[in-house]
C-alpha cells in the first residue's frame, strides 16, 4: 500500500509501568510497525491489551521505557523538549471523550485556535480565518466558534476535536477509541468524515479502536493487540478474512453480527485474558512475527 | 458429592488484618489500651488518693521525700492526680462523642439521603448549631445546669455535631445517586435499609476518621473547661489539674507537664488509631 | 395468549421534558424483547419505569399509561398504581434487573456472596446457611468458576465479566418473571460480551424468564432478541420480529439507523475502506 519511506515507523516499542512492590506492568512490549503515508492502520485489542498506551507512548505522552519512534526519517523517541513540540505539530490525536478534552468555560473556536498559536502559525485574524476553513472543514457552521462545548452534541464536539487535531496541518492523527463514545448514526458520519477528510489532505491515520466491525469498515491495515504485543498484523481483508492466530479468530468470533439470521451457538466460555502484571526479573517471552503471506505476520503460538 | 459448607465472608476480620499491618495506628492502640488500663485499674498499682495533702507543695520529682511526679501548689501527689484523672476526661469524651454520633450521622444521612425540604429544615437546623462558638455555648449550658461530669459531656456533644452533620451529608449526597444503590433499590430494599445497611458503610471510612478525630477535640474541649473552672469541682481530671495549677507551674513544671503529656497522649493516640481505621476499611488497599 | 407484562402508552416526565411519550408494548413469557434506540430515546427511563425506580433520587413522573403485569398467581396489576411497600415485594423478586455498570453496581464494601445472599434472605425469608446454599448454586447456574472461593471476593477483586455474571446470578435468584437488562453488555470487553451473551440466552432456556433487553447495539439485538421495539425521542418508531425489523424496516428512521450500523463482514472482497452509505432521515 505505502510506496517510498513510511511516514511512521516503530521499532521495539516498550512501556513499562511499575505497580506497587516489584513489580511491573508490561503495556506495550516490543512493538514494531509502520504506518503508511496516507493510510489507516487500526490497532485492535481488548482493555488492557495495550492498544491506548501505545499511541500514547507514540507522541510521547508517555516516555517509552525503550525502543525507537521515526516520524518522517526523525527519531523523535529521544529529542528534547524543544525539538519534540515542532514535531508534535506533525502528529495529533483525537480522544474517545470530546467533552472532557474541552475546556468548559471557553468558546470552542479558541480551542481550535490555540495549537495554531502555540505552533506560531497564525495569529490575530488570520488565526480567526483560519479556524473559520478548519469547521467548514470538519462540517461545522463557522458562526459556532463563539459558542460553548455545552452548545454542542456529542458528534458536534467530536467535530471539533477533530478541526482542532488538524490545525496544525498534521501528517498522522492518531484517533484513540475516538468514535466510540457516539451513537451509531453520528459515529457513521464522523467516520465518513475522517475517510473524507483524509483523501483530501493525505492524512495518516492510527486507529485505536475496541470496534472491530468499524475497523473493517475504514481502515487499510489492521494490527491486534493481546497482552502488550502485536499478535498479528497484516492488510485488513488478510485479518478479517483469513485470520491465522488463534486471539484473532476468537476476537473476530465474537463480535456480535447486526443479522438475525447469522445468529451463532456461543460456547459457554468463562476463561478471561491473564493479566499483563509480572513480578521483578520475570518478563513476557517475546513472540516472534513470521510472515504467512507478503504485509501479513503472526505470531508463532506454542 | 459431599461439598464443603460454602461460607460468607467476613469482612471485620480482613480489615483488622489490614489495622494490624499499619505500625503507627497498632502503636496507637498501644498507648490508648495503655491509658484505659491506667485509668481503670492503676489505682489499685498506685493506691494514693489524689485529694490528699501528702507532703510538702510544689516538691520536684526525685527531690527527697516527693512522690514519682512531685507535689502540686497544695502538696497533693501528682501521679496520683494523672492516674485517677483520666476516667473523668475520657467518660466525658465517650459521652460526648457518642451523642455527636448519634445526633450528627442521623441528621446528615436523612438529610443527604431524602434531599428536597427534608433536607433544608435539617441544615439550617445544623447551621444554627454551627455558628454558636462552641466554646461560649458548652459554657452557658454547664453554667445554666449544674457542672456535673454528665452536664459537661452533653455540653461537648451538643456543640460538637454539626460538623459530622455535615460530612455525614455529603457522603450521602455522593454515594445515593451511585449505581449500587440503584442495584439495591432494584432488588427491593426500604429506605432504611439502603440508608443504613448499603450506603452506611460506605460513608463510614471518612466518618470513623473524623470520629476519632473528635474523640481527641473532646478530650481537648473537656480539659479546656476543667481548666476555667467548668468541670464537675468533685471529679478530677487532667484538665483541672492543668487549670488548678495554672498559677504556680513556674515554680513546678511538673504540676501540668504530666497531666498535659497524658492529654497529648491519649489525644494523640486516637488519630493514630483513625489513620489505620482508615485504611483497614478500604477494601481497595486489602489483599496487599 | 395474555401477555405478561404489558406497557400501555407510557408518559413519563423530567419538569417540562418528556423522555417517555406514549409508549405502548408486550412482554410474553419466555420471549426475549430488545427495546433499541440512541442516547436520548427514552429506552432507559422506560425500563426504570417499569421497576418504578424513576420516581425516586430524581424528578421523573410516571404522567400517563399502565403497565399491566401477571403475577406469579395469575393475578394482573397495574405496577403504576402500586405504592412504594407493594412494590419492592416485586423488585428483585418477580421483576429484577441488571445494569450497565457491573464495575459499580455491586456495594463495594461486601463480599459478592453476601449481597447475593442478601436478596434471597430478603425475598424468600431464607436462614443464612441456606441463603449460602442458594447463592452457590445461582454462581454455579451462571459459570462461575471455583464459586466457593469466589463468593467471599469483594467486587474490585474480581473482572468486569465476573461482576456482571454475580448481577445475573443475584438477578435470577428469586426465580423472576421477567429479566430486565439494561445495556448489560456495554462495558463490557467483545469476548466477554460473548460470553454473557451466550450466558443469557441459555439462562432464558433454563429459567423461563421474559427477558426485556434495553441497548444502542444492533448487533447485541440482533444475537439475543426475539422481537424488536426501536425508540427514538421517547417514541416508538417500529415495533416488530427482529427478522422483520432487520431485513424490512419499514420506518425511515429504522432505516437511517440501521445504514449507520456497521456490520462485520460487509467489506468482504474490497480492497480499499469504504464510507458508510448512508440514509438521510429528517427529524
Amino acid at each position: 500500500m505505502s510506496a517510498g519511506t513510511p511516514l511512521v515507523e516503530v521499532r521495539d516499542l516498550c512501556k513499562h509501568f511499575p505497580v506497587g512492590a516489584g513489580a511491573t506492568v508490561h503495556a506495550v512490549e516490543n512493538v514494531s510497525l509502520q504506518v503508511g503515508r496516507g493510510e489507516t492502520l487500526a490497532v485492535v485489542g481488548e482493555s488492557g491489551c495495550g492498544k491506548s498506551t501505545l499511541a500514547h507512548t507514540m507522541i510521547r505522552l508517555h516516555e517509552p521505557t525503550s525502543g525507537q519512534v521515526v516520524l518522517d526519517g526523525v527519531d523523535i523517541s529521544g529529542l528534547g523538549n524543544r525539538a519534540l513540540r515542532e514535531h508534535r505539530a506533525k502528529m495529533q490525536i483525537i480522544f474517545q471523550d470530546p467533552f472532557a478534552s474541552l475546556d468548559p468555560r471557553r468558546p470552542v473556536g479558541r480551542a481550535v485556535a490555540e495549537p495554531l498559536l502555540i505552533h506560531k502559525i497564525a495569529k490575530g485574524p488570520d488565526a480567526d480565518e483560519q479556524v473559520a476553513d478548519l469547521f467548514t472543514r470538519v462540517g461545522l457552521e463557522p458562526d459556532m466558534m463563539r459558542q460553548f462545548p455545552h452548545q454542542f452534541s456529542g458528534g458536534q464536539r467530536q467535530r471539533v476535536c477533530i478541526a482542532r487535531a488538524l490545525a496544525t496541518r498534521p501528517e498522522l492523527v492518531i484517533a484513540d477509541e475516538a468514535v466510540s463514545a457516539l451513537d451509531v448514526s453520528i459515529q457513521a458520519q464522523v467516520i465518513n468524515l475522517m475517510m473524507e477528510l483524509q483523501s483530501e489532505l493525505g492524512l495518516s491515520y492510527l486507529f485505536i479502536s475496541h470496534d472491530l466491525a468499524v475497523v473493517e469498515r475504514m481502515s487499510h491495515r489492521v494490527a491486534v493487540m493481546y497482552l502488550g504485543q502485536i499478535v498479528e498484523i497484516g492488510p485488513r481483508s488478510a485479518i478479517f478474512e483469513n485470520p491465522q492466530h488463534s486471539y484473532t479468530q476468537r476476537l473476530l468470533d465474537a463480535v456480535p453480527i447486526a443479522d438475525p439470521r447469522a445468529r451463532r451457538d456461543r460456547p459457554l466460555l468463562t476463561d478471561e485474558i491473564p493479566s499483563p502484571v509480572w513480578a521483578a526479573g520475570t518478563s513476557p517471552e517475546r513472540v516472534e512475527l513470521r510472515e504467512v503471506a507478503p504485509g501479513h505476520l503472526v505470531a508463532a503460538e506454542g | 458429592m459431599a461439598a464443603a459448607q460454602p461460607e460468607l465472608g467476613s469482612p471485620g476480620r480482613q480489615a483488622l488484618r489490614m489495622f494490624l499491618r499499619n505500625r503507627a495506628a497498632v502503636f496507637g492502640l498501644v498507648l490508648l489500651s495503655g491509658i484505659v488500663l491506667m485509668t481503670l485499674f492503676g489505682s489499685f498499682f498506685y493506691d494514693q488518693d489524689p485529694t490528699r495533702i501528702i507532703a510538702r507543695p510544689l516538691q520536684g520529682p526525685g527531690e527527697d521525700g516527693a512522690p514519682a511526679f512531685g507535689t502540686d501548689y497544695l502538696g497533693r501527689d501528682v501521679l496520683a492526680g494523672v492516674v485517677n484523672g483520666g476516667s473523668t476526661s475520657l467518660t466525658v469524651a465517650l459521652v460526648a462523642v457518642f451523642l455527636v454520633v448519634v445526633i450528627g450521622v442521623t441528621i446528615g444521612a436523612l438529610a443527604g439521603y431524602y434531599g428536597g425540604w427534608i433536607d433544608t429544615l435539617l441544615m439550617r437546623f445544623t447551621e444554627v448549631f454551627q455558628v454558636l462558638p462552641a466554646l461560649l455555648f458548652a459554657m452557658v449550658i454547664v453554667a445554666l445546669f449544674e457542672p456535673s461530669t454528665r452536664t459537661v459531656a452533653i455540653a461537648i456533644g451538643l456543640a460538637s455535631w454539626p460538623g459530622t452533620a455535615r460530612l455525614t451529608r455529603a457522603e450521602f449526597l455522593r454515594l445515593k445517586n451511585l449505581e449500587f444503590v440503584k442495584a439495591a433499590r432494584a432488588v427491593g430494599a426500604s429506605d432504611f435499609r439502603i440508608i443504613w445497611r448499603v450506603i452506611f458503610p460506605n460513608a463510614l471510612p471518612p466518618l470513623i476518621v473524623s470520629i476519632t478525630l473528635i474523640m481527641g477535640a473532646a478530650i481537648l474541649f473537656e480539659s479546656g473547661l476543667a481548666f476555667l473552672g467548668l468541670g464537675d469541682p468533685n471529679a478530677q481530671s487532667w484538665g483541672q489539674m492543668i487549670g488548678l495549677n495554672r498559677q504556680t507551674f513556674l515554680n513546678g513544671w511538673w504540676t501540668v507537664t504530666f497531666p498535659g503529656l497524658a492529654i497529648f497522649s491519649t489525644v494523640l493516640s486516637f488519630s493514630l488509631i483513625g489513620d489505620g481505621l482508615q485504611d483497614a476499611f478500604n477494601p481497595k488497599l486489602r489483599g496487599r | 395468549m395474555e401477555p405478561l407484562l404489558s406497557v400501555r402508552d407510557l408518559t413519563v416526565t423530567f419538569g417540562s421534558f418528556t423522555a417517555v411519550d406514549g409508549v405502548s408494548f408486550d412482554l410474553h413469557e419466555g420471549q426475549t424483547l430488545a427495546v433499541v434506540g440512541e442516547s436520548g430515546s427514552g429506552k432507559s427511563v422506560t425500563a426504570l419505569s417499569i421497576m418504578r425506580l424513576v420516581e425516586l433520587g430524581t424528578r421523573g413522573k410516571i404522567e400517563n399509561g399502565e403497565i399491566l403485569f401477571r403475577q406469579p398467581g395469575g393475578e394482573v396489576i397495574d405496577l403504576v398504581q402500586q405504592r412504594e411497600d407493594d412494590m419492592r415485594k416485586i423488585r428483585g423478586n418477580a421483576i429484577s434487573m441488571i445494569f450497565q455498570e457491573p464495575l459499580t453496581s455491586l456495594n463495594p464494601v461486601y463480599p459478592v456472596g453476601d449481597q447475593v445472599a442478601e436478596a434471597v434472605m430478603l425475598h424468600q425469608g431464607l436462614e443464612k446457611a441456606e441463603a449460602a446454599e442458594r447463592v452457590l448454586e445461582m454462581f454455579r447456574l451462571v459459570r462461575i468458576p471455583e464459586p466457593e472461593k469466589r463468593m467471599v471476593q469483594y467486587p474490585h477483586e474480581m473482572s468486569g465479566g465476573m461482576r456482571q455474571r454475580v448481577m445475573i446470578a443475584m438477578a435470577l435468584s428469586c426465580d423472576p418473571k421477567v429479566l430486565i437488562a439494561d445495556e448489560p453488555t456495554t462495558a463490557l470487553d467483545v469476548t466477554i460480551q460473548a460470553q454473557i451473551l451466550g450466558l443469557m440466552r441459555d439462562l432464558r432456556e433454563q429459567t423461563g424468564a421474559a427477558v426485556l433487553i434495553i441497548t444502542h447495539d444492533m448487533g447485541v439485538v440482533a444475537e439475543v432478541a426475539d422481537d424488536v421495539v426501536v425508540m427514538n425521542r421517547a417514541k416508538v418508531v417500529e415495533h416488530g420480529p427482529a427478522v422483520d425489523i432487520f431485513e424490512n424496516p419499514a420506518e425511515p428512521y429504522t432505516q437511517a439507523l440501521l445504514a449507520s450500523v456497521p456490520r462485520l463482514g460487509s467489506m468482504q472482497g474490497r480492497s480499499e475502506p469504504a464510507p458508510f452509505e448512508l440514509v438521510e432521515y429528517d427529524s
